[in-house]
């Protein structure tokens, strides 16, 4: 097993796994606590609608993949405070909209399609320097955009009324927050897929809530439970030559029952 | 202080307010009553500039609400429900910071590093000793001290209080009930006081404004409020309303 560590895709993935759990972690704790956990599938899929339609064009498919993913998170704020929806229906319209886009540009496709469909699974053993440094400026983003507008998010987490009253941006700090968000989930795409990502934004972050008391305990241990999901994954795929992106959501969903299952007597005291 | 001229709103072709005028003095204690429905917490989100009139202007201090000066800096405003969610992870402390937003030039980090105004707030409502505890496990009584710490904490001066004693046991009622009083006779804010509770108006109210259907059906001193205009507000026998608040402490 340690001979893995000696090769170049493996420590590519080993950085792709600590530093893209991380910030999905962290950003999937905004994602639970403003309640818009269907995001992650939106703009995953927007990324992935967005690479075909490189692909198609002859246009970088990542370089694409950003474009959508910016329009889509872009989108669903203004969509959801014009027309008086609530932002999980104004998700719902973005995703089965870039969802259409992206069939029908395979349906478009001429030979494999092999390229396309590797955006929906992910292959965290393959990664490129090119998406490793994308990876690691996107987390350091994620940290910088978290220091300067922590309490900002507090706020708007807390109740958004609340934070206008006070001279808050509420809408600008959450067009911001899709916006790193959208981000975020393109960067790492190639980790686990824009089908899987969705959970390691949910998972990890729904697990850190049933434990945290404040909320920088909770951006910790969402983002420990990111990395430890992330690289436990990699792990097995490794050594055992299964898909990456499965066991990655597996390992996740395992954290988040084994915690369920060690406070579930904190947490029904809380309900009373 | 609070100058509303002539406001409606309308959504949909239905006037939720209707040429609403109302002038609120500074250090006046005011409350507004009526029927569910009747447009009180619309009141309020225009005043505080969260909701934009179709028709008239609100004038805060005299500057108009409806420009893209920031006005409610003066003016604070508690809600009757403000957890979205029944597990927060924030701090009392982390919630009373919030109100200090723009005092602290739009930085958060400022107000951190002068706790005062936070610790002054906590103070005032009688709840230092919760500043580090989590929201999600104070009570109703302990949350609505919380909500009013955190607007104090930009020294205002006035307070919108929507439905502060809903959901409130007695003795909850009574301690919020007095707090309110004691803010605005030792500090001096401008109380402007949104309820269903009749029977159990503060002491301290001065004035009575009666909304239904989006308009002002009266707006009179105390004490020339009698039980029959109230009838009239809700739309009941007066003989019924009597019976179900008791006698009218009016």
């Amino acid at each position: 097993m340690w001979e893995l560590f000696g090769y170049k895709f493996f420590q590519y993935a080993l950085i792709a796994a600590l530093l893209g759990g991380a910030s999905l972690g962290i950003v999937g704790v905004w994602v639970v606590l403003i309640g818009i956990p269907f995001i992650g599938v939106a703009l995953s899929h927007a990324a992935f609608a967005g690479g075909v339609v490189g692909m198609l064009l002859g246009i970088n498919p990542v370089f694409m993949a950003f474009v959508f993913s910016l329009i889509a998170s872009l989108s669903i704020g203004p969509l959801s405070e014009r027309s008086r929806i609530e932002p999980n229906i104004s998700i719902g319209i973005i995703f089965s909209l870039v969802l259409g886009i992206a069939f029908l540009g395979i349906g478009f496709m001429k030979g494999s399609r092999n390229e396309a469909f590797s955006l929906i699974w992910g292959s965290i053993l393959t990664l490129s320097r090119w998406d490793i440094l994308m990876i690691t400026v996107f987390f350091f983003f994620v940290l910088l955009f978290l220091l300067k507008f922590n309490m900002e998010i507090k706020a708007i987490i807390y109740n958004k009324k609340v934070a206008h009253v006070a001279g808050i941006p509420v809408s600008r700090i959450f067009y911001l927050l899709l916006f790193v968000t959208g981000f975020t989930v393109t960067v790492n795409l190639n980790t686990v897929g824009g089908l899987l990502i969705f959970s390691l934004l949910i998972n990890p972050s729904s697990a850190a809530s049933l434990i945290a008391k404040r909320i920088e305990q909770m951006y910790l241990l969402s983002a420990l439970f990111g990395v430890v999901s992330c690289v436990c994954g990699l792990l097995v795929s490794a050594l055992f030559n299964v898909p990456s992106g499965s066991v990655i959501i597996i390992v996740s969903s395992v954290i988040f029952l084994v915690t369920f299952l060690l406070n579930r007597r904190r947490i029904a005291e809380k309900r009373v | 202080m609070i100058e509303i001229r002539n406001v409606s709103i309308i959504r949909e072709g239905i006037y939720i307010l209707k040429g609403v005028s109302l002038s609120i003095k500074k250090g006046e204690f005011v409350a507004i009553v009526g029927p569910n429905g009747a447009g009180k917490t619309t009141l309020l989100d225009v005043i505080t500039g969260f909701i934009k009139p179709t028709e008239g202007v609100v004038v805060i201090n005299n500057k108009r609400s409806d420009t893209k000066i920031y006005t409610g800096e003066n003016i604070g405003y508690v809600f009757q429900e403000e957890y979205s969610r029944s597990n927060i992870p924030l701090t009392v402390e982390d919630v009373v910071c919030i109100g200090g937003y723009k005092r602290s030039g739009g930085s958060f980090f400022h107000l951190k590093g002068n706790p005062g105004l936070i610790d002054k707030a906590l103070e005032e409502v009688g709840i230092s000793n919760l500043k580090h505890r989590n929201v999600s496990n104070l009570s109703g009584g302990e949350r609505r001290k919380v909500s009013i710490a955190r607007e104090l904490s930009r020294e205002v001066e006035a307070l919108l209080l929507d439905e502060v004693l809903a959901n409130l046991d007695p003795p909850a009622q009574i301690d919020i009930n007095g707090l309110i009083q004691r803010l605005h006779e030792e500090l001096g804010i401008t109380i402007v006081f949104v309820t269903h509770l009749l029977h159990y108006l503060p002491e301290r109210v001065e004035r009575i404004v009666g909304l239904k259907n989006g308009e002002v059906l009266f707006d009179n001193p105390r004490s020339r409020i009698t039980s029959g205009m109230l009838a009239e507000l809700y739309g009941c026998d007066e003989n019924k309303l009597s019976k179900y608040v008791g006698t009218f402490r009016i």
